[in-house]
Order: structure tokens, then sequence, then C-alpha cells
């Protein structure tokens, strides 16, 4: 895997979150900022899908949130109603989702493929409320909960700070994830033609990988890492209510992608921590919770004005 | 007076050098000619002279006024028309409706009052029709006027784009390869359309060419570009007898066989 | 020696150009592609027939809901907002080419600013209504500046990114919102009962649907049009197009606050939760399912969406009942078919309603009934640059 502090942007952009760090930990706000760090891992793993979903056929995928919902709506059913043990549960929650991938990228992706790009952001749109719409109607509007799958909390401190069991999951998930789709992309051969399919499907197909089913797996791919970051965040978030992780995490996630550049993997990643710590110190500092309602929201809309008006290629991502 | 001065301009994309030190001119009524290889240069210049490129150096001078500034619609009020090489035309609208939006600037109204629905706009807009018409018919367009524009043959989207250009009441016409996509005698039937043109409308022609004979046949002066530099200049008949022209064009060979027969 | 008339009667006298011969060829060869024969009239009997229908629909619009009880007619009124919003939405989205993923934002100023002026500040209900149009404009104006520096895709991830700080914090400043507890609208003095109000929104849609035809039949709609195709061509035409785009956003902007005042006043209070990422995307799907750049079609999609919830009370008394699985909520009729119809839409019939209903309109001005659609080229969310 490249080595992701390499570039000069991926300095900047750890050089920003050290800086943000460093002024939260000035501040006292080390409980916020480690709460920060992990939310913004949760984003990095929905960046991660979405990057993947652009660099493979260049769409934004908006039902992104909608496939890790789907999961953790199918964990909730199966282990928390149904009684299922949590490990096959979990199992057959991430085939949900990626099912849900699949039948995106079958039933509306693949006819509307020369369409142009605006005409599928709204075609996944539509599914994503399509799925919200069906939440609400099996489910209910109301907030359900998901017992945490490690029940001992408190068990670490980083900082002087106590961190659950869950949210250093999440962090340790995302790190492995990160470093295995690196590897992934970079050594295996399916790695490649994936980025192969990106930049030339003609001759990927000439060389003999059907794109199509290539096109499948990267789906497919999504739909679990959307599943794992839902059901990874669910717990912790005190609470998932239809839609949930569209409407926490699908703007962070894409402003993530974007601080990428979106076409980096580890750029999503970065990004993710840097939306995430920045969005806790919005909400951390009473400068913004006093003045401004809502400032996680105007936080994360500025960073991407200001991002997208600045660097469009992102932080991490080449010039175009 | 010249009409159109480019002075010096030079223009530079990354790491290449798209023109270098370009200048020419055309005087008032003239047909000038913009010759070269492809890749020389040519439409870059025309996006330098028609404000869609700013170039690093140099400096665009239309009637007497530096309008290197300026950006392109403020251009097109001057005077500047264009057209381009693959048609610059509203593809989806029809040739009525293309006639319509190149009179943008000729509407006498605003656009608010257009919206509110104004008496006078019902007016201006008859004239517009009129106008419009009177286009078509010179180029004989006009039973096409209520045809989408897509889906024509490119020969005629050629004489709707001119009509659109003209419509903007140009003083000074820029064409890129007008009779691209024209036989021999199409590009001569063109060229005395253009001589006519240029009787009936007052204009100054500046237009990038590869058919050599339209050049000899309509063009007051010639320019050559390659690589991005002004390769030779003057009338036709020099231009076209420069050595360093034909070997731009044809290569080392072909002057060698000149030179034996 | 220009264009413009000399001589006699506005007939420009200028001197015929010959066509050459070779070109004549090719102007007989596109004549006899699209030259049809001897246009077609109808006869006494079918104006008569047309003028029928033309009262019958206008009987319904006007008349019908002056038989309906209060709540049916509540209704009426939402449909027609939302025909106003989807207008709207419809010159950004389908005239000048530009995504709008948060327009709920806009409505939601609109109604927030009318119901802030009438309870805070104690203005008459115009007022109230003129506020809301100049500050929804404003407020689209400022995106529309975004909008010539950030394009495409990552306009529309703004523009989302927008609704959502909307909804989380603009909407929740208490002393302008209400904030949780929402904030009241009373209905204008004069127009109290619900038909009086309808009879007023739909005069407020006549005037935006006005307003709409005459910008498409000018050079403001023309200028639209040609950016959202070309912009260089646009611009050689003579259009500023930086100037153009933001006066769509401007009128897109003044529309929305417009509806968004009108169903403050018709829901007679406005709450915050109501403007969220489901209202945007109901707004997009009833504008593209309308069909995209046609007016009527527009309306009846809007108008079909606004009215979706009274369809489905209508059909099956308190829901859908599925034996087995649980009642369809009315409440989410429309986001559960819009997303359906939209992907139907998209896939199948880029043209929705408005393409569907072409050929009526063409027979009502006089045509010829006929199923063939000429027009496949027309409508595609396609032409929004990306």
């Amino acid at each position: 895997m490249p080595n992701i502090l390499a570039s000069r942007s991926a300095r900047i952009g750890t050089a920003i979150a050290v800086a943000m760090s460093a002024v939260m930990i000035a501040a006292g706000q080390k409980q916020a900022l480690v709460i920060g760090v992990i939310t913004g891992a949760g984003y990095g793993l929905v960046a991660l899908g979405l990057v993947l979903i652009y660099k493979s056929s260049g769409v934004f995928n908006f039902a992104q949130g909608e496939f890790g919902t789907v999961a953790v709506f199918a964990l909730f059913a199966l282990h928390d109603q149904m009684g299922v043990p949590l490990v096959p549960a979990m199992l057959l929650s991430l085939g949900a989702s990626a099912l849900m991938a699949l039948a995106t990228e079958r039933l509306i992706i693949r006819p509307l493929f020369n369409a142009p790009r605006v005409t599928l952001l709204v075609a996944t749109a539509g599914v994503a409320l399509l799925a919200i719409s069906l939440e609400l109607w099996l489910g209910e509007a109301r907030a359900r909960y998901l017992q945490p799958a490690l029940g001992r909390l408190d068990r670490l401190s980083i900082f002087d700070v106590q961190v659950s069991d869950q949210r250093l999951l999440v962090l340790a998930a995302l790190l492995l994830l990160a470093v295995l789709l690196g590897l992934f992309f970079s050594r295996t051969t399916l790695g490649l033609a994936i980025l192969g399919v990106s930049q030339e499907p003609v001759a990927t197909e000439l060389m003999g990988i059907s794109v199509k089913r290539l096109s499948s797996f990267i789906w497919a791919l999504t739909g679990v890492l959307a599943g794992i970051a839902g059901m990874l965040t669910a717990p912790v978030a005190g609470g998932f209510t239809p839609g949930f992780l569209t409407s926490t995490a699908l703007i962070p996630g894409f402003a993530a992608a974007v601080l990428g550049g979106m076409t980096s993997l580890p750029g999503a990643f970065v990004g993710g921590v840097v939306v995430g710590v920045a969005q806790s110190l919005a909400v951390s500092a009473p400068i913004f919770y006093e003045n401004i309602p809502g400032p996680g929201a105007v936080m994360v809309f500025v960073l991407l004005l200001v991002v997208l008006a600045l660097r469009p290629q992102g932080l991490l991502g080449k010039s175009s | 007076m010249s009409v159109l001065e480019v002075r010096g301009c030079s223009i530079r994309f990354g790491g290449v050098q798209a023109a270098r030190n370009v200048s020419l001119q055309a005087g008032e009524w003239e047909i000038v000619g913009v010759i070269g290889p492809n890749g020389a240069g040519k439409t870059t210049t025309f996006n330098i002279i028609t404000g869609f490129y700013k170039p690093n150096e140099g400096s665009v001078w239309f009637k007497g006024r530096d309008v290197t500034g300026l950006g392109v619609h403020e251009r097109t009020a001057l005077g500047m028309g264009r057209t381009f090489q693959n048609v610059g035309l509203v593809k989806s609208a029809t040739v009525r409706e293309n006639l319509l939006t190149a009179q943008h600037l000729e509407t006498g109204y605003s656009a608010l009052a257009g919206m509110v629905g104004l008496p006078s706009t019902f007016v201006a807009e008859r004239r517009l029709e009129t106008r419009a018409e009177a286009l078509a018919g010179i180029l004989g367009l006009g039973d096409l006027l209520g045809s989408r524009v897509a889906g024509l043959p490119y020969g005629v989207l050629k004489r709707i784009e001119l009509g659109a250009v003209l419509a903007t009441d140009p003083d000074l016409l820029l064409l890129d390869e007008p009779t691209s996509g024209m036989g021999p005698e199409e590009a001569h039937a063109f060229g005395s359309t253009l001589l006519e043109l240029r009787r009936e409308f007052d204009l100054t022609v500046v237009m990038i060419e590869h058919h050599v004979p339209l050049v000899a046949q309509v063009c007051d002066y010639v320019y050559c570009l390659n690589f991005g530099e002004l390769l030779a200049e003057g009338t036709p008949d020099q231009v076209r007898s420069n050595p360093e022209v034909i070997r731009a064009y044809l290569g080392q060979e072909a002057e060698e066989v000149l030179e034996a027969s | 020696m220009s264009l413009d008339a000399r001589g006699s009667g506005g007939v420009p006298q200028v001197e015929s150009v010959e066509a050459p011969p070779v070109v004549e060829g090719a102007v007989a060869e596109a004549i006899a592609v699209e030259h049809t024969p001897a246009p077609f009239r109808p006869s006494m009997a079918g104006w008569f027939v047309r003028g029928a229908v033309m009262a019958a629909i206008a009987a319904i619009v006007l008349l019908l809901p002056a038989t309906k009880g209060a709540v049916d007619v509540h209704i009426y009124t939402q449909a027609v907002i939302f025909a106003i919003i989807g207008l709207s939405l419809n010159v950004l989205l389908g005239y000048t080419g530009q995504i709008s993923l948060g327009h709920q934002a806009f409505v939601g100023i609109g109604a927030f600013t009318s119901a802030y002026m009438v309870t805070v500040h104690r203005q008459p209900f115009i007022a109230g209504v003129g506020m809301a149009m100049i500050i929804g404009g404003l407020q689209a104006l400022v995106l529309g500046a975004v909008s010539l520096r950030i394009t495409g895709l990552y306009f529309a991830l703004i523009t989302l990114a927008y609704g959502t700080m909307a909804e989380e914090s603009l909407f929740n400043i208490q002393s302008l919102t209400g904030g949780s507890a929402g904030q009241p609208a009373p209905k204008p003095a004069g127009f109290t009962t619900d038909l009086r109000y309808y009879y007023l929104c739909l005069a407020f849609l006549a005037a935006v649907v006005w307003v709409d035809w005459r910008l498409m039949r000018t050079k403001g709609g023309r200028a639209l049009s040609a950016i959202r195709e070309n912009p260089r061509v646009a611009a050689t035409f003579g259009t500023d197009v930086k100037v153009y785009t933001l006066l769509a956003f401007v009128v897109a902007g003044v529309f929305a606050g417009l509806g968004g005042a009108l169903l403050a006043h018709n829901d007679t209070f406005v709450v915050r939760d109501l403007f969220n990422f489901q209202l945007a995307l109901v707004f997009v799907i009833m504008t593209v399912v309308g069909g995209l750049r046609n007016r009527a079609g527009v309306v009846i999609g809007s108008a079909f969406f606004g009215l979706v919830t009274l369809f489905f009370e209508k059909l099956f008394t308190n829901g859908l009942d599925i034996p087995g699985i649980k009642l369809l909520p009315k409440e989410y009729a429309a986001i559960v078919i819009g997303p359906m119809l939209l992907l139907f839409t998209l896939t199948r019939h880029p043209g929705g309603m408005g393409q569907q209903i072409r050929p009526l309109q063409r027979w009502l001005r006089g045509g010829r009934f006929s199923f063939k659609d000429t027009h496949d080229d027309e409508v595609r969310v396609s032409d929004v640059r990306a």
C-alpha cells in the first residue's frame, strides 16, 4: 500500500487534523475530540464506499447511507426481535445490504449507464427515498436501540478519556478495512482490474475481464462496507431511525470523499477523520453552539463549500 | 484602420505552448485567411480573439479598442461573430428559435420586461421573428424554420449557424473551417456566397480554411500558422508558393519532389 | 447596410443570394424529410368538442372544490401550491439545467419568512408573501453565485448540504422560526375560508404560469435554454452566461418563496420538521415525473403529488392494507410511490407525464389527434450540466 503520508496533500490533511486536535485538547475538549475521531472513522467507512463507486462508474451514490440503514434494520429484526445469534445475524444483515446494492446496480445503474451522471445521481436519490419510505412503513418512525456488540463499557482510556469498546471497535475496523482495501487495490489482480475498469472499460473487457461482473462485485462490496458502518455506529449513536445513516453520515461521508478528491481511498479515510473532528469542534465550542443551532451541519456545509471552491480536486486528489 | 488586430498573443496550457507571439490584422472589408496544418493553433487563436481564452501575453484590439479583458458576450455586443468547427447551435431547439436566440442583443427590451409580459415585448418579438424569417430566406432555410436543428444534414447546419451569426449583427465574422465536409464545387459556391454576404452586410471576415482554391478565390491576405507560431503571411499566391508553408503541410519529401519537377 | 427593414412593409429589400445548385439539393432533401402536406384544420364540430373538453377541465378546477368540504379543499390548495413549487424547480432543473436537491430549503425559508412577518411583526399577508419572495430570491442568488464556481455533481452535493443545513440550523433559530414549536401563519383577511384561499392560490398559480410562459417566449428563456445546452454558444450569441444563470436562480427562488408562504398560510402553522430530505426529493421527483421543461406536465405532476394523500385516502380508507403486512399510512404514500414513479420515468419514459399528454395538448390546440410523438429527444435529466 502506498505510503499515505508521502504526498504533500496528505501531509496538509494530516496537519490540519493534528492542528484541530491540538486546539481541542488545549480547550479541554478531549472527550469531544475522541468522539470526533471515532465518528469521523464512521464517515470514513461511508466515504470509502462512495469513492469506490465513483472510481468505478463515475456515479455519486446517494443511496449509500440507506445500504447501511437497511443492514441495521435487518440486524435488529433478526437479532433483537427474532433472537438469531449475533454473528449469523450480522452476516445475514450484510448480505441484505449487499443484495440491496446489487439490486440497485442491476435495476437502476445498468439501464441508465449511458445517461448523464446527474440522472444517475437523482436515480440513486430515488432509491434512498424508497428505502426510507419502506423503513417508515414496515418499521416505525420512532427510534429503536441496537444492543452494542460488546457489553462492557469503559474498558480502555485514551488521553484520560473513557472510550467504550464499541467505539474502539469502529476505529479498529476502519483502520483494518482501509489497510485491506489499500492492499486489495494495489496488490491483487481483482483490485487492479477494478481500477482499470474505471479508466478503460473497453480495454479491460478485451483483456477477458467481465466488466459487468466486476461492477456487480464493486457494488456488493460497497453495500457491505455501508452495512458495517451502520452496524458499528448505530449502537453508539444512541438509537436508529428510518434513514438515520443517510441523515447523519451521507453528507459528511461525501464531504470526506471530496476532501480526498473523490478518487483517493486513503484520502477518504483522512477526510473522514477531518470532517469528524471539525464537526466535533463545532459542536463542542461554545462560540458555535451558543450562537448557531445545528453547528455540526453548518460546519460540514462550510467545509464542503471551502474545499470545493478552493481546491476542487480535494486535499489528496490529483490536479485534473 | 484595421478592424481586428492581434498583437503578439501567446498562451500556454500546462506545458504546451499553444500559441506564441501570434500577430495578425484584418482591415475593413478584407477577407483574411488563416491556414496551417492541424494543431497549428488556429482555433486557439480564434478562441483568444473571441475571448474564450485569455492570453498570457499580448493583446487583442477590435475597432481600435483593447478588448483583451472583455468577455465573450461583450465582444459579440461590440460586433464580433464567430462560428465553430463542430457547429455552434442550440441543437435541441428549432431553426427559428436559434435565430431568435442569436438576436439576444437586438431585442430592445430587458429580460425582466420580457418575463412580466409588457405589451412592448410582444411587438418586439414580432419584429425579431420577421428578422429571423428574412435571414432564413437569404440562406435558403425558409422551409426549415420550424424544424429541430438536431437531425438536419451537416451542410444545412453550417448554413443555419451562418444565419445565427449574422443575426447578431456583426461587423467582423470569424469563421472556423466553414467549408469542412464540402467538396470543391460546394466550397467554391460558398466562396461566392461569402463575397455576396460581405457586400450585403458590410463585413470583415477572418476565416480558418483548408481549401486552398477557396483561399485563393476570396482571400485578400493570408496568415499561415504552424506549431502555434506565425510561419508566413502575404497574398494567397505568395503564401502558397512559400517553401516553408509547403514543407509544413506536406513534409520534406514533397518539397524535394517539387524541386525536382 | 444591415438586415433591418428599409423599403416597404418591414420586409428587408435585400438582394437575394442565389443558392448554388449543390446546396439547393441538400436543402431539398431536408425539406422532403420535414415537409408535411397542407396543415390540418379542425371542423366546426372538431372545435366544439375541443371547447367542451377545455370547459370540462376548467369546471373541474374551478367549480369542483366548491362542492367539497374544507378538508378536501385544503388538499386541493396544497396541490396548487405544489404546482407553483414544481414550476420553480423546473426553472432551475428543466430550463437552466442546474440541479437543486435542497429546494425544500427555498420553500421553507419562504414559509418561515411569511409566518415571521405576519406573526412577529404583525404585517399583513401581502407583506408576508412579498418578503418571502424577496428573501427566497436573495438566498437563491447566493446559491447561484456558488453555482458559478462549483458545477455539476459537486454543486448537487452543495445543494444537498445546504438543504440539510437549513433543516438543522436555520430552521432551528428560535427567534425566527419558533424552534421546535413552530410558528403560526394565519390565513389572510378576506380569504379566511379554505375555499376562498384555494381561489387565491389558484390566482397566484395563474400569475406564475403567465410569467413562466412569457419567460420562455422571450430572450430570457431562450438564453437559459442555450446556457443549459451549450454555454459557449450562448455566449457567442451575446448572452451573459453568469447574469442569466443568476437570473434563473432568482426566479426559481422567488417562485419557491411564494410557494412556501402560501403553504405556510394553508396549514396556518409552519413546523420545521416538514422541510427535510424527503421533501426535497419529492419536489425533484414531481418535477421530473411531470416532465422537465413541460409546463403542463410539471403542473400536473406536482398537483398529483400534492393530491396523492387524498387519493390514497379515498381509495383505501386509512391506508393500504396488504394482508399479512402492515398498513401503509397515507402520509407515506408520496414517498413510496414517488421513487417508484421516478425510477420508472427515468428508465422508461424520460419525458414523464408531460410527454404522455402531449398528444392531447396538440389536439386541443387544433391539431390532429395522434399518438405519434416526434419529440423523443425533448426531455432528459440528461441536459443538466455535469
